[in-house]
């Protein structure tokens, strides 16, 4: 902490720099392009469970903008976490971050205002996801529940945590192209252990498995992975968020609420430390 | 590189040597865990098990617990039965799975089960009797599982019931030869013109459908959920090797009423509707039958490794529904806006397979007089354009049975292109703004 900086003049340092990045955001096509992608995938979702209900008269379903708001959710959060990651490198290597803290800003205020204008546009745009909703809900007679607003209040806190870890591999790598290696990189080692796991899982079940099966293996490393991402992932957490809404755990929905929580503070403080280790 | 110089290494060779290392660690484990197998008789050797006969839910089913498996699961509330048994068993490598040779050995080891609770409390079980009796025209109805002196009395009931069985098919044989002599020395009289009397034949005998096993000797655990350790003490007090387990008892998560939707479409091919928070959503004019059944969601590792202590393929994270016994008649409600607009009840129906080429079919109430039986047993459903409703069953004193309540939705058709271009609306946000944006700098120019 700067000698004589306190809350209050961090506060407002990390709300101006929040507001203007928020505004250059939205004066860039960026996050409409991303937001009209993440819709188009949330409508191919959606559209998917029609066709099947044309082709067999009927559907199940406990609800049916779950997934399509989580994939938006996903999309736009790595999104979000990309761009303040790849500001926070271009803005220290073309020098700014000097200059401001030549001023009343320190890494903390900067980093919060990058965290606070990240979260404000993923609001924005989770209120055009759930605008969408309600019209394809209102359109199709899918039913369109209040716990939908609960699963966008999660995704705003994954949101969060992606763009606190976007913070820290930006404070880590010292140039935009390091950052970039490290941020797709952990995104692989996510998406691998999270989504791989059930691949390889129905893959050996397929297969007769034998003790020389090298998927056992694979699948035995994967499922460590997991459980270790369990509590690394913020996607992983906001899913096991939503399952606890659907069968209506207060308890564990709260759970994984903190950890989201957590998540996002354990990275923050992270970034923090990083950009003080390695200087504006 | 001199490795007998005496002088302090610099860090990339150490770097350098750590890596080689490493390499040489990486790349023999590799060797070591890729070599083929060699084909061969699969060897027995003698080991201690827990031989497991669970309530699953439904019927019992049973498995073992290989000495190597470190936990047991079983459902919480409910009577099992855990026998320790001496047995030869034998790694199967086609399927990666150790079998025991039941046939070639399959002893009781006698001993006094150890429970000891988290708390640390124990509690000593002796060996007792157990039969599992059920009657097979509604097993999942009538299963039991009778321990101590119960086991003897209810087998010794059930074997005279056995032998009653035996007589009276005996007897019935003996009426059937009757029969038939009378219908020979009738057929031998009609040859001679004379006519003797037909009596009717003896009624059959319904099939004898009660089971039981016989009675053995094993632990009978009846447990609240929890987190348990057991052991099995031998006669001299000393721990059998082997037999220390974790004990995992589970209960469900939630219980609720599934229903199996049959649209009239496709009646073969019915779609499940398990959770309680699911809707049924169908096209206008479409009709389909409701078949109620209870159920429970539990944990999908403990379940299934409590049926199979080998199974693969499953995960400590999901949930899956255990459908039980087909839920009783009772009538389902058709609310409508808070108001209840219709009673359904639960009716038979009849598939009457269309006379031509077409292989179409037709579902119509069941008529007695003209069918023999039923197809099927069902809550019909008609869906009409734009209805939204909630159904939900009533028990006898009109009360709704929780975790049975269903809405049901028409869906209304879609232009998939409109639902495209209106993913497109945050790029039409944009350019607006950029627009504004656009022109507000230039303003200022």
């Amino acid at each position: 902490m700067k000698p004589g900086l306190q809350l209050s003049d961090r506060l407002y340092a990390a709300g101006q720099i929040g507001r203007r990045s928020t505004s250059s955001s939205l004066y860039s096509p960026g996050i409409y392009v991303v937001t009209a992608l993440a819709l188009l995938a949330a409508s191919t979702l959606v559209l998917n469970n029609l066709a099947f209900l044309d082709e067999n008269g009927l559907l199940v379903l406990t609800r049916p903008f779950f997934l399509p708001v989580f994939v938006c959710t996903v999309l736009l959060s790595l999104y979000l976490s990309l761009h303040a990651t790849l500001q926070l490198v271009r803005e220290r290597e073309q020098g700014t971050l000097k200059v401001l803290f030549f001023g009343p800003v320190d890494g903390v205020s900067y980093l919060a205002g990058r965290l606070w204008s990240q979260t404000r546009l993923f609001a924005l745009a989770g209120g055009v996801v759930l605008l969408w909703a309600g019209a394809l809900g209102w359109m199709t007679n899918l039913l369109v529940q209040a716990d939908v607003l609960a699963v966008l209040g999660l995704g705003l806190l994954t949101n969060g945590a992606i763009v606190a870890f976007g913070l820290l591999v930006g404070g880590w790598g010292r140039t935009a192209r390091t950052a970039l290696v490290l941020f797709l990189l952990a995104l692989l080692l996510v998406l691998a252990a999270q989504f791989g796991t059930p691949v390889i899982e129905q893959l050996a079940s397929q297969t007769p498995a034998n003790r020389q099966n090298s998927l056992l293996y694979l699948r035995t490393a994967l499922n460590g992975l997991n459980g270790l991402l369990l509590w690394l992932s913020p996607f992983a957490q906001m899913s096991r968020g939503m399952d606890a809404l659907l069968v209506g755990d207060g308890g564990r929905l709260l759970l994984h609420t903190g950890g989201l929580l957590g998540q996002m503070a354990l990275y923050f403080a992270g970034a923090v430390w990083a950009l003080k280790r390695g200087g504006p | 590189m001199n490795f007998y110089t005496n002088h302090k290494d610099t860090k990339a060779q150490r770097t350098e040597r750590f890596l080689c290392c490493f390499l040489c660690v990486f790349v023999s484990l590799w060797l070591f865990t890729a070599l083929p197998a060699a084909a061969q008789a699969p060897e027995r050797r003698q080991a201690f098990v827990w031989a497991t006969t669970v309530f699953a839910g439904v019927q019992y089913e049973s498995t073992f617990a290989p000495p190597d498996s470190e936990t047991l699961y079983l459902l919480a509330d409910a009577s099992h039965v855990l026998a320790p048994r001496s047995t030869l068993v034998y790694d199967w490598p086609i399927t990666n799975r150790l079998l025991a040779d039941w046939l070639a050995r399959n002893e009781l080891v006698t001993g006094t089960l150890v429970l000891q609770d988290n708390r640390g409390q124990e509690e000593r079980l002796p060996l007792t009797d157990y039969v599992i009796q059920f009657d097979g025209d509604a097993p999942a109805e009538t299963v039991a599982l009778y321990s101590g002196a119960e086991a003897a009395t209810r087998y010794a009931a059930f074997d005279q019931a056995r032998a009653a069985y035996g007589e009276a098919l005996h007897a019935q044989f003996q009426l059937e030869q009757q029969y038939q002599a009378t219908l020979t020395a009738a057929a031998q009289a009609a040859t001679k013109g004379e006519t003797l009397p037909i009596p009717d034949g003896p009624q059959p005998l319904p099939l004898f459908t009660r089971y039981s096993t016989e009675v053995k000797q094993a632990f009978v655990l009846n447990l609240p959920a929890g987190d348990y350790a057991l052991w099995l003490e031998r006669p001299d007090g000393i721990e059998e090797p082997t037999s220390r387990k974790r004990l995992r008892v589970f209960g469900p998560r939630r219980y609720g009423v599934g229903y199996s939707v049959m649209p009239a479409s496709k009646w073969t091919v019915p779609e499940q509707s398990d959770d309680p928070g699911n809707a049924i959503y169908a096209l206008p004019g479409s009709t389909f039958y409701l078949q109620p059944f209870t159920e429970f969601e539990v944990n999908e590792l403990a379940y299934a490794r409590m049926i199979d202590a080998q199974a693969i393929g499953i995960q400590a994270e999901r949930y899956v529904w255990v459908h039980t016994t087909p839920y009783p008649s009772v009538t389902l409600q058709v609310i409508q806006q808070g108001q209840v607009v219709a009673g359904v009840a639960n009716q038979p129906y009849f598939v009457r397979q269309l006379p031509g080429a077409s292989l179409g079919y037709q579902i119509e109430a069941f008529d007695p007089t003209a069918e023999k039986s039923p197809s099927f047993y069902g809550y019909g459903i008609g869906v009409e354009s734009g209805q939204n409703v909630r159904v939900q069953l009533v028990d006898g004193s009109g009360q709704p049975v929780a975790g049975s309540s269903r809405d049901i939705r028409s869906i209304r058709a879609v232009d998939r292109q409109f639902v495209y271009t209106l993913s497109l609306l945050p790029l039409l946000i944009g350019a607006a703004v950029l627009l504004w944006r656009w022109r507000r700098v230039k303003s200022k120019l």
